[in-house]
């Protein structure tokens, strides 16, 4: 689109009360033109409601939105042309597929010949063409999807909004459908906001992720970005599959190098990090390792990083790697291997970790240090 | 397979048939079902089915108490009470009052509890209190409605006295004396009843919608009228249906209304077809002519609600 950075949607200070419980405390945001926004987070971190408030099907108990910089907070939804896709489709499913998708039209009283032009266009750019005569509680639940977009489409908004559109599709078409949606979001160019419990398809779809947790964003970012560099503990623990370990560390100096501690595990620092460390106010970190990044030690140690011993305690075969379970002292470490290393459960391990994948995050505030 | 197997297992098998068969005939459904439904299936056949069978028997006679012989020993008339039917006006005219209760009562009693019913959807202070009050006339005798209306509506009684306080003293209106006003006083007395149940099925059909067809129309800019119209209306249809048909048979069958408040006066001209059956059976002792009446009642009733509700089990 033309100008990346201009904002289509803002949000400022967004809260929302239900019954005196927060359900969103305080968001801010800019959603850009033309860019595919997930709002990723566990079920009742307020996600969905922050969708419908967008869209004007609840109203915020303070804060603004404002759309290409009007503000909207209090019009009724009738007025915002900001097209909403529900989780169950929500069609019309006593009319046609072309009266759901004529509908939009029809109560705005656009000329009949213009209507039925509309939704032919509409129709044949989500293959709907042939149903258009079926009622619509008799579609299936792909079609169901592709009528409830094109519905929405037909009024040409200037935003989608989509509530977990995927989440009654049975898990083979879950991943067509991403595709689908993905190639439909190139086709129209339209900035699309997009709300999901499901990481692995808010990291296919999204050009950017918004976290959230308990009502607040957690990190914006692109999604390699936050799974690379995730902002805290809740972000760290929440995108990757399986999840961070984390373990619960000392930072120490011993000469020149720092050190983490704990039973069972010493880890050297490059001295950049060491420095950095240094300048905290506490030693008590958490340690967090990806799964991937955990690798059998070979003979020798390297020079900055450490090695650990731990007993394999559970191994889950998958294709072409393998999830094995180690215990260190009383945790659990998981750890991603190609499937063609052979480990049997009660095999001693000795695991290296490199200094330079670590994450590290303060232990009293959960903040990422690194 | 040859049978030669452990001789004790033969004989374990052999005792276990016979309770192993009992439970699997208890476990298999469509006995259980069977075993349960069975009290309500005879109460049905001794509340319902018997006498109906009497009925249609009774209708085929030539029979009336004052002949001196037991029902069951009188002549066959076959269809000639039918015959008679067709030749009957008063038949036809309290079959055609009956359908003018149906259309006046059930009409207005569906256009006023749909409208309470919608204004029940949103909160407002007291509503529960409200809702039991509007439920009340529903929890009331026939028999007290209508004595209750009856003395209403007297030459001197409070509507007059109220009319005549409003526009002097001549404004009293004999409101039994007028066919006209005599049926629309007990078409308001069942509406004054009957409303509240319309009220209840539909402001529970109404909550039981679900609301997101009805966000979505916001979404695409429907207002609430249009919603109301082509989103809140079709969906609510099979309840409207339901509601309707049983409003509508009993609506059909009025009698003790009519019973207490004009007793089918004056004249004949609220006579509704219950209260001639009645008549015609109990008052002039015309019990085989009366019984075909009910039947072919019954017929055209049962005929006219499969028709109504075909709709609904159509999805």
């Amino acid at each position: 689109m033309a100008n990346p950075e201009a904002s289509i949607i803002r949000l400022e200070g967004l809260r929302k009360e239900f019954d005196g419980v927060l359900a969103v405390q305080g968001l801010d945001l800019r959603v850009r033109e033309g860019e595919f926004l997930c709002f990723l987070g566990p079920s009742g971190c307020g996600k969905t409601t922050t969708l419908r408030m967008i869209a004007g099907l609840e109203t915020p108990t303070a804060g603004e939105i404002y759309l290409r910089e009007k503000k909207i907070t209090r019009l009724p939804p009738q007025e915002r042309n900001v097209g909403f896709m529900f989780q169950n489709y929500a069609l019309f499913w006593h009319m046609s597929v072309f009266d759901n998708l004529a509908f939009g039209l029809r109560v705005r009283r656009t000329a009949p010949g213009q209507i039925d032009r509309r939704v032919r266009e509409v129709a044949d750019m989500l293959e709907l063409a042939q149903v258009l005569d079926v009622r619509a509680a008799k579609l299936d639940l792909s079609a169901m999807q592709r009528v409830a977009m094109a519905r929405t489409l037909a009024v040409d908004p200037d935003v989608l909004l989509l509530d977990e559109p995927l989440n009654n599709f049975r898990p083979g078409l879950r991943e067509r459908m991403r595709g689908e949606l993905k190639r439909w979001q190139h086709q129209l160019g339209r900035t699309m906001v997009y709300v999901t419990h499901d990481q692995e398809e808010a990291m296919t779809l999204g050009d950017r992720i918004l976290v959230m947790n308990e009502g607040r964003s957690e990190q914006l970012g692109a999604p390699r970005y936050i799974y690379e560099h995730p902002a805290n503990l809740f972000v760290a623990g929440f995108i990757g599959r399986p999840a961070m370990n984390f373990l619960e560390v000392e930072f120490k100096r011993e000469g020149e190098a720092g050190l983490l501690q704990r039973d069972g595990l010493r880890l050297r620092l490059p001295r950049d990090l060491t420095a950095a460390l240094e300048s905290l106010p506490s030693s008590r970190l958490v340690l967090g390792l990806r799964p991937q990044h955990l690798r059998i030690a070979e003979n020798g140690t390297a020079r900055e990083g450490g090695v650990f011993r731990a007993v394999v305690d559970l191994v889950l075969p998958l294709a072409r790697k393998q999830v094995v379970d180690l215990k260190l002292g009383d945790e659990l470490i998981k750890m991603v291997l190609p499937a063609d290393r052979p480990l049997l459960v009660d095999d001693a391990v000795s695991v290296a970790i490199d200094a330079d994948r670590i994450h590290l995050f303060d232990r009293d505030t959960g903040r990422a240090i690194r | 397979m040859a049978s030669s197997g452990h001789p004790l297992a033969d004989t374990s098998e052999g005792r276990a048939s016979f309770l192993s068969r009992l439970r699997r005939a208890v476990d298999e459904e469509r006995f259980f079902g069977t075993l349960l439904i069975t009290p309500m299936q005879l109460l049905l056949w001794f509340l319902l089915i018997i006498p109906t069978i009497i009925v249609i028997y009774l209708s085929l006679v030539a029979w009336e108490p004052r002949m001196g012989v037991d029902w069951w020993q009188a002549p066959f008339a076959f269809l000639r009470n039918y015959a008679q039917i067709f030749q009957d006006g008063r038949f036809w005219a309290a079959i055609g009052r009956s359908l003018g209760v149906v259309v006046a009562a059930g009409g207005l009693e569906f256009a006023v509890g749909l409208g309470l019913a919608l204004l029940f959807m949103r909160d407002f202070p007291g509503k529960r209190i409200v809702t039991s009050v509007i439920l009340y006339p529903m929890m009331l005798p026939w028999v007290v409605v209508g004595l209750a209306f009856y003395l209403l509506f007297l030459d001197r009684g409070p509507v007059n006295f109220v009319l005549t306080q409003w526009f002097g003293s001549g404004a009293t209106v004999e409101w039994f004396k007028n066919p006209l006003l005599a049926m629309g006083t007990i078409v308001l007395a069942d509406i004054w009843q009957w409303t509240p149940f319309l009220f209840l099925i539909l402001y529970s059909g109404l909550g039981a919608l679900p609301k997101d067809p009805v966000e979505a129309a916001m979404n695409l800019g429907a207002n609430r009228w249009q919603i109301f119209r082509h989103v809140t209306l079709p969906m609510l249809k099979p309840v409207i249906l339901i509601a309707l048909v049983i409003r509508a048979l009993e609506a059909f069958k009025i009698f003790d209304l009519v019973f207490v408040m004009t007793g089918g006066g004056p004249g004949t001209s609220t006579e509704t077809i219950s209260l001639y059956i009645y008549r015609v059976g109990f008052v002039f002792g015309q019990l085989s002519y009366a019984a075909a009446m009910a039947v072919l009642i019954l017929v055209m009733i049962t005929l006219v609600t499969r028709f109504a509700i075909q709709p609904i089990e159509e999805g």
